[in-house]
Order: structure tokens, then C-alpha cells, then sequence
């Protein structure tokens, strides 16, 4: 019974670390499953050679033996350089160890228990390891998801949440040690108590891994929310194409109708009527009054698409184009990170006072990279992480087409700058030569 | 003194123009002389002897294409801020080999002339930026900023590296780092100062300059410069 209850101990131990490192170092194995079975080998082997070979030896050694062994699991499981490996096994060893000594000095004044009362009672020995390795795990889940969190900016569940966790395995172990000392009491400690407090201790690590499953899906959800954002942005860039092609249609048809209107005119002799016609359909003002020839036809169209709208709102547009441009994405990529980058652009410049200007600029660098830059007049905002922080209520909302440029930007390898400087606001996205698709 | 040249052939636009740029350079207190043109061939006769900060330029100059001139315009006047100004903008690759500064709509010429004008005088208060130094030789010069490639400390003198050529100069770095009034300098290593303008590309912890030259940063300093080079880069 000690030994397999000695197993969970260290299963526990193992199952703390990975929990921990997941957020600092890349794993090798990605899965859930491989890692439940590697902790489960490591902690089979880590028990069997702790209670076959160094169960006698002094505690020294003990400590060093189980450093080198976590040593050799961490490197197993982690893509890391020794040295990180070794002091970060260095510290979670003193954490366990300190973690072990505080709940063992708890449940000692609890009961009211010397040290060797406490060894020579295995069932209060054993509730004051589990309620340390429970409190390890949880943690070693909180540190984790603390740390990617502020690697990955806001996660899915509220912070709020995590004190719950605490809360739920606090109070467990709580009830557990309250149980067993009862028990004692009354001398009637039996099988059963044990399987009471083994449950809930199952339920402690069940609550750990709910936790993160939920988390995950969290960050699923967002991920989808992303998507149906880009696939909004396909839809805009297929209507620019169809106005384009209306407002194409219309001029064509304009066209037919003044040069009919002409004909007509010549055909009667009306020559000085026919030239004033001419002359004063000639003044007339071109839809747009502007053409943009980057030399990407969509680019242009939603180039044009988007200045048209921004005169709607006052904002004026002005386009820098240096070469033709090839571009350094896929089409509907490149497109994903022009729109999102413009709306937001002319939403701000909308909101200013006066000076309602958006600047575009597309260029490539000396070694082939291709540099996007929109600017725009803006009211004071507050930079923080590469990102704009709003004061809007709808802040979940808000941020999904940044993270939309982020995430193609990431994926061909290129850097985003968010600056600001004399009322402009300034997002620039360089996508190295490497990736251009040509 | 500013010197301008606006050249339309429409006279209307000439003196539009004119009037506008007059009354905004009255409020920002600043000397000009305005000089209208309606023909091309007279403009371009004019830039052979005369040194414009300033240029309008009418993209429909009647018959002559309006690149076509600001191509010729560049072989005489190479520093000049131009801004081109026509009934209908054509965002194009042409625009940039010629270095438009700004495209203005005679539509919209009222509400776009203060901020264009607003920028063209800090374009060129930022060209026009310089610096003095003494030499170890005892020769004065001033330098412009604009020019400076990056300044190198060297024992106990500085290094000054220009488009033109090489300075030295006895004094320290930190000193003469404190000197220059313009944000585009940065310290990216003891012993080096970089114009940020100047650099082409940014790798790692290395930049490389106009010149070719590749300088190495600080280890950490890497991001930090990659975020002043997009930030240079984008400027419009």
C-alpha cells in the first residue's frame, strides 16, 4: 500500500514540473497522452530506485540523487540547454522541498505531533506529503499559466478564476486533514477515510486539468473569432471587386451615352454645340479623381475601395508607392493585412478634431524585404505590448484585426513596430525577402 | 529665405497657390519668394540657375507629360521638396523615382494646403539641420545632420563619418552625442552613434548604412533598432 500510495507521491512531483516548464521551455512530446505516460515511467522508476537504493542513505544525498534524476527527465521531455535545465531542477526542488517542510510543520502543530510521531503515523505522514504535492501541483499550474499569460497577453478565463482553483484545492486538503484528525480521534480510522481523502485528491488534479482543457477551448474560440474576422475581410475584398466592376459598368455606359449624345450633335451640324458638350463633360469630375497603379490590380481596387470610404468620412487618403510592388504574402493574406490596417487607420483619423489624414506606404527595403506602413492621425492613445489600448466597452471585440495582421505577419517570419509621434499613429509590417512569393 | 516655384499652366492655379502659400508662410513667420510659372520650358530654363527648396508642379502641364519635368527638374534641383498638384492623382511608381513629396487635388486644395505646407517646413528644417565642429587640423565646418553616416569614437577624438568624407574631431562621443538636436541619432554601442536615417537594413544586431558599412550593436539593443528602423522607414 506505502509503495504505490510512495508512486502517486512522485507522480505528483513530476506531473508539478511539467506543468510548470510547459510555459518556459519547448516540450518535446506535445500530446496529452505521451505526457501522461512518460510522468507515470518517470515516476514508477524515480519511486522503485528511491525505495530500493537510497532509502537507508542520508538525506543529502537523497536531495542530490533526485536532482540529477529530475535532471535527466527534464531533458528528456524539453528542448533546453543544460545549464537552464539544471538551476531551474535546482529550484523547483528547493520549492518542493520548503513547500514539503511548511505543510509538514502545519499538520504537525494541527495534531500536535513531534517529527518522529509524525513518520511512525503513516496515514497523518501520508495526508501531509499528498496535501504538499497538491498544493505543488496547483502551484505549479498557476505559475504556468501566469507565465503564459504575460508571454501571450490576456487568456481566455478571467484572473479571478485562478484564486477558485486555489480556493477549491485549500479547502480539500483542509477537509482532509480535518477527516483524519477526527478519525484519530475516535479511533476509527479505517479504509475507508483513506479512500475518502484519496478521492479528493483525485478530484484536486481532475479540477487542475479541467482547468487548463478550458483554457484551451478558450484560446480555440479566439482562434475561430479570428478566422470568421478574416473570412469578413474576403467577403469586403470580394464586394470592393464588384463596386469596382459596377462603377466600371456605369462609366462604360456613360461613355456610350455622351458619345451618342455627340454623334447626334454632329450628325445635325451642330459642330461649336457638339465641342462645348465635349469640353464641359471633359471637366466633369472623374469618379474617384484618383487611380492608384501599384501594379497588384487588387491591391489597387482595394486601395481605391478604401480611399472612397474614407472620403465618406472626411479622412484623406494618400498612397506612397515606390517600385511595383510584388507581393511578399498570398494575395488574400497580404489583403487581410492592407484592410484590417486601413479600417482601423481611418477609424481613428474619423475621431480626430481636425487633420483627418491616412498615409499608406509600400516599399521594398535594399535586401528585398517588403515594408507596408500606414500612418494616421490620431487622438492621444496609450501603447502597451504592441497594442493600442482601448477604452471602448466592446475590448473583446476590439483588437481582432491587429491580432489578424499579427498572425500572418508571424507566419511569414516579419516584425510589426506600433509607434506614435506627434498626434500620428504609426503600424508598420516588414515581411523579409525570404518569404516573397514571386 | 524660402525660395518656391509653383508652375500650372492654368494661371488661376498659379495664383491660387500663391496666395496660399503667401498667407500660411505670413502666420508661420517665415521670408519667401514665390515665383509662378505657366510654362514648363520657362520653369525648367529658371531651375538651371536657380536653387528651389520648394517646388508645385501641375502633373497635366498641357501638352508635356508633368514627370517628364520633375525628371528634369531633379538633374538641376536634386534637393528640393516637390509637390505635385493636379486634377486627378495618379498614385504610381513614377511619383516615387521622382520623390513627390505630396500629391494635392486642386479640388481639395483649401482644406489639404496647412498640413502639406506644415510638413514641407519640417522636411525641410530637418534638411537644413547642422552641425559645427573643429577639426584636429584647427578647420572649422558644419556639417549637416542629414549627411552624417554614424560618429565613431577613436581614442580620445570622434570620428565623424559623412556621405562626403571623414572628420575627426577632439572631443568625446557622450559630448558630442548631447550636441545633436535631432531624434534620428542613436547610441546603439559605446563606442558608436548612427544616424538611423542612414541605415538601409537592420539584421540581428547589425545594421548596414548607405555607405555599405555594416556597424554591431549592443546584443540586447536589436530590437530596439529594428523598431526606429520600421519606424524611419515608414514615415510618410
Amino acid at each position: 500500500m506505502e509503495y504505490v500510495l510512495d508512486v502517486g507521491l512522485c507522480f505528483m512531483e513530476a506531473l508539478a514540473i511539467t506543468f510548470a516548464l510547459d510555459s518556459r521551455f519547448p516540450r518535446r512530446f506535445r500530446s496529452n497522452v505521451s505526457q501522461f505516460l512518460l510522468v507515470i515511467c518517470f515516476s514508477l522508476c524515480m519511486s522503485v530506485s528511491m525505495i530500493l537504493v537510497f532509502a537507508k542513505s542520508l538525506t543529502g544525498f537523497k536531495i542530490m540523487s533526485g536532482t540529477i534524476i529530475y535532471f535527466f527527465f527534464v531533458m528528456l521531455l524539453y528542448k533546453e540547454k543544460p545549464a537552464a535545465v539544471l538551476l531551474t531542477v535546482v529550484i523547483y526542488m528547493g520549492v518542493l522541498y520548503a513547500i514539503d517542510y511548511i505543510v509538514a510543520v502545519a499538520v504537525m502543530g494541527f495534531f500536535r505531533y513531534s517529527y518522529p510521531m509524525l513518520v511512525e503515523l503513516q496515514s497523518v505522514y501520508f495526508l501531509s506529503a499528498f496535501s504538499a504535492k497538491t498544493l505543488l501541483v496547483v502551484l505549479a499550474a498557476l505559475w504556468g499559466r501566469w507565465e503564459r499569460r504575460k508571454k501571450l497577453g490576456a487568456g481566455y478565463l478571467p484572473f479571478s478564476s485562478w484564486f477558485l482553483l486555489f480556493f477549491i484545492a485549500m479547502f480539500s486538503i483542509f477537509i482532509m486533514v480535518l477527516m483524519v484528525n477526527q478519525a484519530i480521534k475516535r479511533n476509527e480510522l479505517s479504509m475507508w477515510v483513506l479512500v475518502l481523502c484519496l478521492g479528493l485528491w483525485a478530484c484536486d488534479v481532475a479540477v487542475v486539468f479541467l482547468w487548463n482543457r478550458l483554457e484551451k477551448e478558450g484560446e480555440i474560440a479566439v482562434e475561430n473569432k479570428l478566422l470568421r474576422q478574416e473570412i469578413q475581410s474576403n467577403l469586403e475584398k470580394a464586394s470592393a471587386l464588384e463596386q469596382a466592376y459596377r462603377r466600371q459598368r456605369q462609366q462604360t455606359h456613360d461613355f456610350n451615352n455622351h458619345m451618342k449624345a455627340v454623334q447626334g450633335l454632329l450628325t445635325m451640324g451642330k459642330v461649336e454645340e457638339a465641342l462645348q458638350y465635349v469640353r464641359q463633360w471633359t471637366k466633369e469630375e472623374a469618379p474617384g479623381q484618383m487611380a492608384i497603379e501599384s501594379g497588384n490590380p487588387l491591391v489597387d481596387t482595394v486601395l481605391t475601395q478604401k480611399y472612397l470610404q474614407a472620403k465618406e468620412k472626411g479622412v484623406h487618403m494618400m498612397v506612397l508607392l515606390e517600385e511595383v510592388v510584388t507581393l511578399p504574402a498570398s494575395n488574400a493574406e497580404f489583403i487581410t493585412v492592407l484592410t484590417n490596417l486601413l479600417d482601423n487607420a481611418v477609424r481613428a483619423a474619423a475621431e480626430c478634431a481636425q487633420e483627418k489624414e491616412v498615409r499608406v506606404k509600400l516599399k521594398h527595403l535594399a535586401d528585398g524585404g517588403c515594408l507596408l506602413s500606414v500612418r494616421n492621425t490620431s487622438n492621444p492613445v496609450v501603447i502597451e505590448q504592441g497594442n493600442i489600448q482601448t477604452t471602448k466597452q466592446d475590448a473583446h471585440e476590439h483588437g481582432f484585426g491587429i491580432a489578424n495582421v499579427k498572425r500572418v505577419v508571424e507566419k511569414y517570419g516579419g516584425t510589426c513596430s506600433l509607434s506614435q509621434k506627434d498626434g500620428w499613429v504609426q503600424f508598420t509590417v516588414l515581411f523579409p525577402a525570404s518569404h516573397k512569393i514571386s | 529665405m524660402l525660395q518656391a516655384a509653383i508652375c500650372d499652366n492654368e494661371e488661376f492655379f498659379t495664383q491660387k497657390i500663391k496666395s496660399l502659400l503667401a498667407d500660411l508662410l505670413k502666420q508661420y513667420e517665415i521670408d519667401a519668394q514665390i515665383e509662378p510659372f505657366v510654362s514648363a520650358q520657362t520653369f525648367l530654363q529658371a531651375c538651371e540657375t536657380r536653387r528651389y527648396d520648394l517646388v508645385f508642379l501641375d502633373v497635366e502641364l498641357g501638352e508635356i507629360d508633368g514627370m517628364n519635368v520633375a525628371c528634369e527638374m531633379r538633374t538641376t534641383n536634386p534637393d528640393a521638396i516637390l509637390v505635385f498638384v493636379s486634377g486627378f492623382v495618379r498614385y504610381a511608381v513614377q511619383g516615387y523615382k521622382v520623390r513627390a513629396f505630396r500629391y494635392l487635388l486642386k479640388q481639395e486644395l483649401e482644406e489639404e494646403f496647412p498640413l502639406c505646407i506644415k510638413e514641407v517646413l519640417q522636411e525641410i528644417k530637418r534638411q537644413k539641420q547642422t552641425l559645427s565642429i573643429k577639426t584636429v587640423e584647427g578647420a572649422t565646418v558644419t556639417v549637416r545632420l542629414s549627411d552624417i553616416l554614424y560618429l565613431e569614437s577613436k581614442n580620445h577624438n570622434v570620428s565623424i563619418h559623412t556621405a562626403g568624407g571623414e572628420y575627426l574631431v577632439h572631443d568625446t562621443l557622450n559630448h558630442l552625442c548631447a550636441q545633436i538636436p535631432s531624434e534620428d541619432f542613436m547610441r546603439i554601442q559605446r563606442s558608436f552613434c548612427v544616424n538611423m536615417r542612414s541605415v538601409v537594413q537592420v539584421k540581428g544586431n547589425t545594421v548596414q548604412l548607405t555607405n555599405k558599412t555594416v556597424l554591431t550593436a549592443r546584443r540586447q539593443a536589436g530590437p530596439k533598432l529594428m523598431r526606429r528602423f520600421l519606424q524611419i522607414q515608414g514615415e510618410c
